[in-house]
């Protein structure tokens, strides 16, 4: 008798459960631990809040990200919220149908000019392809450079120097690089970080967006990489390796998780430096962080400035079967700026930014905000993968095999012409 | 009404085809079914998304015009001889060795056997830590007074970087085939040999190599099936690079329909992967049983 009323009891809290819970929405996001701290935060909070709704979040490695996301999204087993790149959103994503445009009403706005009146002026631009917008800013990014004060001051250096233009840089940083007895070079002046294909074409931005370089013609027909002013960018990058001492991608710890670990490990005294990573720095190494100083990025003319801008974007896939609860959740998400902020250190776009109390306490507030100012979103071009894809082979045989530079862009504009076919 | 008489053997064949069954469908769903769906997509575009589009042998022809594709045969060929050759005379070597009253000659077939049972991940993640830059393999040619090499960085060194630990991870396999071989020969015919005056080397020539042959043989198709198909040590420890000079083909193959959503050449990359691995194995069906014969 009592294990048939234990049986009823538990067939009851099944059905009662399985009543409750009849939304499940699936929301991936690449590796990122503060962001994956915050998510998970989140999502319990937005469970808490909406007991008929069960969100499963699923972080996926840095390194395997791209590829599971747009297979999945592509073979119909993908999840119901994504969070990606801008140029992979608006390059692959959107052209093909993978997510949808976003829903005002489940979001709760009466109107797409309501929506943008929550963001800086381009802070939907990024998931927007003819005028449709397809996503809510999860980061919006743009560098700046890191230094560790220390090092600068040991090599002779007043503490608030900073670089207006590259030489500059270059100078200084090959004067911090140490080299061993032998000759080998054991600590970098500066230098970027060398991971998958997305970072190499995304560093490569930072100087192509101030040379005027672009990968593709704006009809997007043909690689016009072999211009003079994407040979200028790279020689800007290839430079600090040559002629300034400074940079040695053979050093790189090359650690996908923690992408700022040659920085935070001290084998670097400089690198740049995207929002988020402020956090990553501060977990890794507290003391390092407060020894640490950002600046802007130099120039190339530091009379007219330009910082490039990139973004993740939360947005629906096209596949989902509960899409207006996928954009409530993503109204969820969005509405906790300051958290963001604080805890992840993920600048939203949001209009009122500079307005809430988070950004007082936010580590250079002021000089992001004007750095964004100067902003211009990345180039958009076709086939984001395969493209970063080729650029990154052409970039290491110029990086690590000395490898002529326009030589190099010509047979890597033929590469791209071919990722157009 | 007559009765149907079944004979004894069709019912046996009845009950052979019904256990067999289970094991035909799902060899069938995921064997036969994605090798001709391959077929299909190779000449077809396709980007997982929509339906496949007739191009005809567009796919094939653009593969074969791509320096990039070309650049994987050779990188693919150069590993799988890089490390089967020295992997499979290695082996025998061994094999002989341990085939012999050496001491502890257990102790030494437990080591050598020990890399083929760690997952090929995991080896490759421990030993692109030991080829960094200031890694223990550079600390140590430092400590002997030779330069750093930059295993993983250059175009020269990245090659060898991922032959090396494939050797270390492929011998103990190939020895336990050789040794499995070596012991099936009969001690009576050395005696006979040594009677006859006949030395080691003649007998190893003689009386071994030919009894070896199609253990050989196994072996060598075997070893151009995974040298051609290698895909875990380039895919970790170097993603491909540095500059494409360790991409080999089923590096491409996965970049090229996973990363680049291009399923249409992916497939007809995997087509001429299974060419060159039926003409080479039936190459070495001729070379052998002529020499059989």
């Amino acid at each position: 008798m009592r294990t048939a009323l234990h049986l009823v009891a538990a067939l009851t809290l099944a059905l009662a459960t399985t009543a409750l819970a009849q939304t499940t929405i699936t929301f991936w996001s690449h590796t990122h631990p503060p962001m994956v701290d915050l998510n998970e935060a989140l999502v319990a909070e937005f469970m808490a809040a909406n007991p008929d709704i069960r969100v499963e979040y699923q972080v996926i490695p840095n390194n395997l990200f791209f590829e599971q996301m747009i297979v999945a999204l592509s073979t119909g087993t993908g999840p119901d919220v994504i969070n990606m790149g801008n140029v992979q959103l608006t390059s692959d994503y959107i052209p093909r149908g993978l997510v949808v445009p976003i829903d005002l009403e489940a979001s709760g706005y009466e109107s797409l000019e309501q929506l943008r009146s929550e963001y800086v002026p381009a802070g939907l631009d990024g998931a927007t392809v003819d005028g449709v917008v397809y996503g809510r800013p999860s980061e919006f990014n743009t560098d700046m450079l890191m230094i560790y004060v220390p090092d600068l001051v040991a090599a002779g250096y007043p503490e608030d120097w900073a670089p207006a233009t590259w030489d500059e840089l270059g100078e200084v940083a090959g004067n911090l690089s140490r080299f061993d007895e032998a000759g080998n070079q054991t600590h970098r002046g500066f230098d970027l970080v060398y991971l998958h294909a997305g970072w190499y074409a995304n560093q490569l931005q930072v100087f192509a967006s101030q040379t005027g370089c672009r990968f593709y013609n704006e009809e997007g027909t043909e690689s016009i990489i072999n211009s003079p002013e994407c040979a200028e960018a790279i020689r800007i990058w290839a430079d600090m390796i040559y002629e300034y001492g400074a940079a040695d991608p053979r050093l790189t710890a090359g650690e996908s998780t923690v992408p700022l670990q040659d920085y935070i490990s001290g084998t670097v005294s400089m690198t740049f430096v995207q929002p988020w990573g402020m956090e990553l720095v501060r977990e890794g190494d507290p003391e390092r962080w407060a020894n640490t100083k950002l600046v802007p990025v130099p120039q190339v003319d530091p009379e007219n400035p330009i910082n490039r801008v990139s973004g993740y974007y939360w947005a629906v896939n096209a596949n989902s079967n509960v899409q207006p609860e996928a954009w409530r959740f993503i109204d969820f998400l969005a509405s906790h700026p300051g958290r963001w902020l604080i805890d992840v250190n993920f600048l939203q776009a949001t209009a009122d930014m500079d307005e809430l109390a988070e950004a007082e306490d936010f580590p250079y507030a002021d000089q992001w905000l004007t750095t964004l100012e100067a902003g211009q979103f990345t180039e958009v071009y076709p086939h984001a993968n395969e493209t970063n894809e080729a650029v990154r082979a052409a970039l290491e045989s110029i990086f690590l095999a000395n490898a002529d530079i326009e030589q190099t862009l010509e047979t890597l504009k033929v590469s791209l012409d071919r990722v157009l076919q | 009404m007559p009765r149907l008489r079944i004979s004894v053997r069709a019912r046996q064949n009845a009950w052979g085809f019904a256990f067999a069954l289970p094991a035909v469908v799902l060899f069938g769903v995921f064997a036969v079914y994605p090798i001709l769906r391959t077929f299909y997509l190779s000449v077809h575009r396709y980007s997982l998304v929509g339906t496949p589009e007739y191009v005809g042998a567009a796919n094939f022809r653009f593969i074969l015009t791509d320096p990039g594709f070309a650049q994987t045969l050779r990188n693919t060929g150069f590993y799988a001889l890089g490390t089967y050759v020295p992997v499979l005379a290695l082996a025998l070597v061994m094999a002989l060795a341990l085939n012999t009253g050496v001491p502890f000659r257990n102790v030494f077939r437990v080591i050598n056997f020990i890399p083929v049972v760690i997952s090929w991940a995991i080896v490759a993640i421990v030993w692109k830590i030991l080829f960094h830059h200031q890694g223990l393999i550079n600390q140590a040619l430092v400590q002997l007074g030779f330069e750093r090499i930059p295993w993983l960085q250059s175009t020269s060194a990245a090659p060898w970087a991922v032959i090396i630990p494939s050797i270390w991870k492929e011998l103990g396999f190939y020895t336990v085939i050789f040794l499995a071989g070596l012991q099936t020969i009969p001690r009576i015919f050395y005696e006979a040999a040594r009677i006859d005056g006949a030395g080691t080397l003649q007998a190893f020539r003689f009386i071994t190599l030919p009894l070896l042959r199609p253990i050989l043989f196994f072996a060598t198709i075997i070893a151009v099936i995974e040298g051609v198909k290698v895909f875990i040590p380039q895919f970790v420890m170097t993603g491909g690079g540095p500059s494409g000079a360790t991409k080999v083909i089923a590096v491409s193959i996965y970049e090229t329909a996973f990363a680049f959503g291009r399923m249409g050449r992916a497939a007809a990359m995997s087509v001429l992967l299974f060419a060159i691995v039926l003409i080479l194995t039936l190459t070495q069906n001729l070379v052998y049983g002529r020499d059989r014969s």
